[in-house]
């Protein structure tokens, strides 16, 4: 359907996977690590829990890399026998899997039940969970980074590195900061230590796109062809930009303000602004992300565009719904007592 | 479009680009010249440098 194929389909899933497993163990690392930098209490704690809580992301990335790695590897020899046509691009991502596998199979069989001693023994575990979360990224970031291989260490091979790795810094990072929006929305204590840190995740997702433009810099009169898809790209990486300087900038600061000043709440229409501005940024790079996989796509400009608009608006929609079905009235009553001055922790 | 007073100097740098992107989606389909394009992504990584250090 609209020329895309179901290898095409794996391969995407695969690479949604690993950047949500790599952003969370990247994430992961960073908490412990500033959890230790702070040897008092309350933060030193929150940043500990917090690193815990994205086992849970880092398993469910994993699963989905792994499901779609299974799903490539028993599809791969069923094409050869075909005798499918395979263009270069796919000839390289096959060449890719068989080059990656060893360590895909070193990462399901050794690295992964490390997990399993968060059951048996909590607290040695925890103890070491920087290195459970700096094996997982070296790990990860390998995988991520060979798409596709050449045969050799080329530009066109540096292509393929910055234009797959920056996912986990782009795409899986959004994923990790929505979850830990999400999970911090009812708790004023999450909020205040949660919200100061989505300046440095801003940095850490633009810089990520900017290894993209890089990449592609590399391989510019190569790269770029002046296909429908391309122009639908541009313009989705125009509304990112347009979207994070909103998002990074005034409506971060927004938040934090709002996290200090004691009740959390942003006014009616900065959290309308919030909600919208949060669904575009995932709706987009997951987008930007997935039309990336797809060589032969036989949409045009306006028929990507308005699938785009319509995914985004029901995103919209059921987002804004679901705010309005799940609304928090415990905290809401703790933040109203708190502004009456009844509440001050 | 009270938050556009709001922004800092390398976000209006970073909102500027993805609106020059914009339009040369446009300016890049007619003429094929992609000069504004390349410009638009060094304005981007001026930008990110600007968002990282300001103050």
């Amino acid at each position: 359907m609209f020329g895309i194929t179901f290898l095409e389909l794996v391969l995407f899933g695969q690479q949604f996977g690993l950047a949500l497993a790599g952003a969370a163990s990247f994430w992961g690392l960073v908490f412990i690590l500033k959890g230790t930098h702070h040897q008092h209490g309350d933060t030193c704690v929150t940043f500990d829990w917090l690193s815990r809580r994205l086992i849970y992301l880092l398993y469910a990335g994993a699963g989905i890399a792994i499901i779609s790695w299974f799903v490539i590897s028993f599809m791969t020899p069923a094409h050869a026998h075909e005798g499918i046509v395979i263009v270069p691009e796919l000839a390289e991502r096959l060449a890719a899997i068989k080059f990656t596998s060893p360590v895909f199979m070193l990462w399901i069989f050794l690295f992964l039940p490390l997990g399993l001693f968060s059951r048996v023994t909590p607290a040695q575990f925890h103890r070491r969970l920087s290195v459970f979360y700096a094996l997982h990224f070296a790990v990860i970031l390998f995988l991520i980074s060979i798409p596709a291989w050449s045969g050799e260490i080329s530009s066109r091979q540096l292509f393929f590195i910055g234009h797959s790795a920056h996912s986990i810094f782009t795409l899986g990072t959004v994923l990790v900061l929505d979850f830990l929006f999400l999970i911090s929305k009812a708790s004023l204590h999450l909020k205040r230590h949660i919200y100061p840190v989505f300046p440095t995740i801003s940095k850490v997702i633009l810089v990520g796109l900017g290894i993209d433009f890089l990449s592609v810099a590399l391989v510019f009169s190569e790269a770029i062809a002046l296909t429908p898809k391309f122009f639908f790209m541009q313009t989705i990486i125009g509304i990112l930009l347009i979207n994070g300087s909103i998002l990074a900038g005034p409506l971060t600061r927004r938040l934090i303000t709002a996290a200090k000043g004691g009740s959390g709440k942003l006014g009616e229409r900065w959290e309308f602004l919030g909600d919208v501005a949060g669904t575009i940024s995932i709706t987009s790079w997951f987008t930007i992300t997935f039309i990336d996989y797809f060589a032969g796509l036989s949409l045009g400009y306006g028929g990507l565009l308005l699938i785009y608009v319509s995914v985004l608006l029901t995103a919209i929609a059921i987002h804004l719904l679901w705010e309005r079905l799940h609304r928090d009235h415990v905290s809401e009553q703790l933040f109203a007592w708190h502004r009456s001055g009844g509440y001050t922790g | 479009m009270l938050w556009l007073g709001k922004l800092r100097f390398g976000e209006t740098l970073i909102f500027l680009t993805g609106i020059l992107l914009l339009g040369n989606v446009l300016f890049i389909s007619q003429t094929g010249d992609f000069t504004y394009w390349v410009a638009a992504k060094l304005a981007y990584v001026l930008g990110v440098l600007l968002f990282i250090f300001e103050k």
